[in-house]
């Protein structure tokens, strides 16, 4: 029981401040306090926050992946019924039918593991949500789980061969969350995608110049030519390189690009000017450097690192080190395809350090219950956590 | 009256990086355009679906949405923030279609007294012990009854996380109304679910 009156009439501002995530700190513990003191309140505004209370209830978070693949064809399809309007390489993306990766016309040839196979071995089994929904920590507990590991299983590989770059439009290729895949750029350079990326390869690849536009994940095998530096642009990040490899990372809900370098020699500016000319001098990072560009300041940064870590996911691993939980879950529903929804926000900034690989998504709840003072339940592909 | 107020955005790296976003899609950048399209998807179909008919009638109108930004993408120019030009898009397409069919006009009659009772015969008996998948049906039931405006001021704050002015752009009322809508909802919320914990 609480000794304090003003549980009792906490005010309705700050009630709806909370839940849109505008308070401090002290404010956040105030309303949780008084939650705690009304179950039926907590529960329900719980479940709003999760959005299955405002929503169609024929809304089906698990075909969100799905509908939006299909959605961005059929937006292709609107747009390529006049040629002078249609949307860059879009006919020869998804005129060979359902994936984006589908093969398509003029020598692309595409090898890839059925989809929905995949996303089988993924899904959760499916019980009654809302039961689950209740499941108490006690119960999450008596599973005894030995570390934190999370599942690798079904992580779609594409691979891309046989690249004919012979059109006159920019190639894109995208990859949704729980996919990734290997664009061969027929230059003997190979982009390994991660899950929710874009890749945009010029009209005139290996032709003139070597440019590429990545937005998302992309570790990158740069075959040397002499004489025709490859380009990468993502973010604000302009980097040039002759033959090398390296990650670059450019998720757009991060506040930095950064660049990680495997072997060889990569130059990072913050403009194509200054990636060009030869009078701004550009940053030249090496082998275990890693690079990050503020997208907001432009700030360039360069300090040494274990680049085998970061690397680890052209491996099928995830590495973290003192992470915060937040950017854990982020990265783990990039990879898995599934979504987390943190009711109490203090929990994001727990630091983890752990590795995942090759274990099954629906231990995740019971394991991250077991180290943290979380309680997580899961929904078909949404894990909601709230605090113990 | 019409509150004026621009629009918040969560950062000012989030403001640069839509505009940029922005510029590309004018140029042609259809990259860029997929970046908006994943990033705007799927909050833009869950608003879309609690305001059509059905999850296909809100996916047609999301694709339109985007469809047509593409084709007139030479003078797009969203004013305020993206986030709120697609969900005020979105809105208005929806709209529209709904109206379009006339049997959905009463849901979306603009002057709806918001600040009449609740719909009484929504009685729920909140026992934790009954079946949940139950329980949770008849919270929906509950919150469904409440009038549209308000669930769907609810929806772009509590979810979207819209501050109040954005709210206000978006659903094209004022502060003052958004305000009362959120005030409302939580009253009701609070007078159904609120009861402190019996020890």
């Amino acid at each position: 029981m609480s000794n304090n009156s003003n549980l009792n009439d906490i005010d309705d501002g700050l009630l709806d401040r909370y839940l849109s995530g505008e308070v401090k700190q002290s404010e956040s513990d105030h309303v949780e306090r008084w939650l705690n003191e009304h179950d039926e309140m907590n529960d329900v505004l719980a479940q709003i926050a999760a959005g299955k209370m405002l929503e169609s209830s024929d809304l089906d978070y698990k075909d969100m992946p799905r509908m939006m693949l299909d959605d961005w064809n059929k937006v292709k399809g609107l747009t390529t019924s006049s040629n002078a309007n249609s949307l860059n390489g879009a006919q020869n993306i998804s005129s060979a039918g359902q994936g984006r990766l589908s093969e398509a016309q003029n020598g692309w040839s595409v090898t890839r593991d059925g989809a929905s196979e995949a996303q089988k071995t993924l899904s959760p089994t499916q019980n009654s949500p809302s039961k689950k929904w209740l499941s108490n920590s006690a119960a999450l507990a008596v599973m005894l789980v030995v570390g934190l590991v999370a599942g690798w299983a079904g992580v779609h590989i594409f691979e891309l061969t046989g690249v004919g770059l012979e059109q006159s439009s920019a190639r894109t290729f995208v990859t949704g969350a729980g996919e990734r895949a290997t664009v061969n750029l027929g230059d003997g350079s190979y982009v390994m995608l991660g899950p929710g990326s874009t890749l945009s390869i010029s009209s005139d690849f290996n032709k003139t110049s070597r440019a590429v536009t990545l937005v998302g994940n992309g570790f990158f095998s740069v075959a040397t030519q002499s004489g025709n530096p490859f380009t990468v642009k993502a973010g604000n990040a302009y980097l040039k390189v002759l033959g090398t490899s390296f990650s670059v990372r450019a998720y757009s809900d991060e506040d930095d690009v950064t660049v990680v370098v495997k072997d060889g020699r990569v130059s990072v500016a913050d403009s194509a000017r200054a990636i060009s000319s030869n009078d701004v001098p550009a940053l030249v990072a090496s082998e275990n450097d890693i690079v990050k560009i503020n997208r907001a300041t432009t700030t360039i940064s360069r300090e040494r690192v274990d680049a085998a870590n970061l690397l680890a996911w052209t491996e099928g691993r995830l590495v973290f080190k003192d992470a915060p939980l937040k950017n854990v879950l982020r990265e783990i529903s990039r990879w898995h395809d599934v979504e987390f929804r943190v009711i109490d926000p203090s929990v994001n900034s727990i630091p983890i350090t752990g590795e995942f690989s090759n274990e099954s998504l629906d231990e995740l709840p019971a394991s991250l219950g077991f180290i943290l003072p979380v309680r997580v339940s899961q929904s078909g592909r949404i894990f909601t956590i709230t605090s113990k | 009256m019409r509150n004026r107020t621009l629009t918040l955005v969560p950062s000012e790296a989030n403001n640069i990086r839509e505009a940029e976003l922005v510029d590309w899609v004018r140029a042609g950048d259809s990259a860029a355009f997929e970046i908006l399209f994943n990033d705007f998807y799927g909050p833009l179909l869950g608003y879309a679906s609690s305001l059509c008919t059905s999850v296909e009638e809100a996916r047609d109108v999301v694709c339109d949405v985007f469809a047509s930004i593409w084709y007139g993408r030479r003078d797009w120019e969203p004013r305020g923030t993206v986030r709120g030009y697609f969900f005020r898009a979105v809105r208005n397409r929806c709209l529209n279609t709904v109206r379009d069919r006339t049997r959905q006009r009463e849901l979306w009659h603009r002057q709806h007294p918001d600040d009449l009772p609740l719909p009484s015969g929504s009685e729920i008996t909140v026992d934790r012990d009954l079946d949940l998948s139950y329980r949770w049906e008849a919270v929906r039931a509950y919150i469904e009854e409440m009038p549209p405006l308000r669930r769907e001021a609810m929806r772009l704050r509590w979810i979207e996380k819209m501050s109040h002015a954005e709210v206000a752009n978006v659903m094209g009322i004022s502060v003052n109304a958004v305000q009362l809508h959120i005030s409302l909802a939580l009253k009701s919320l609070r007078s159904r679910f609120g009861a402190a914990n019996k020890k």
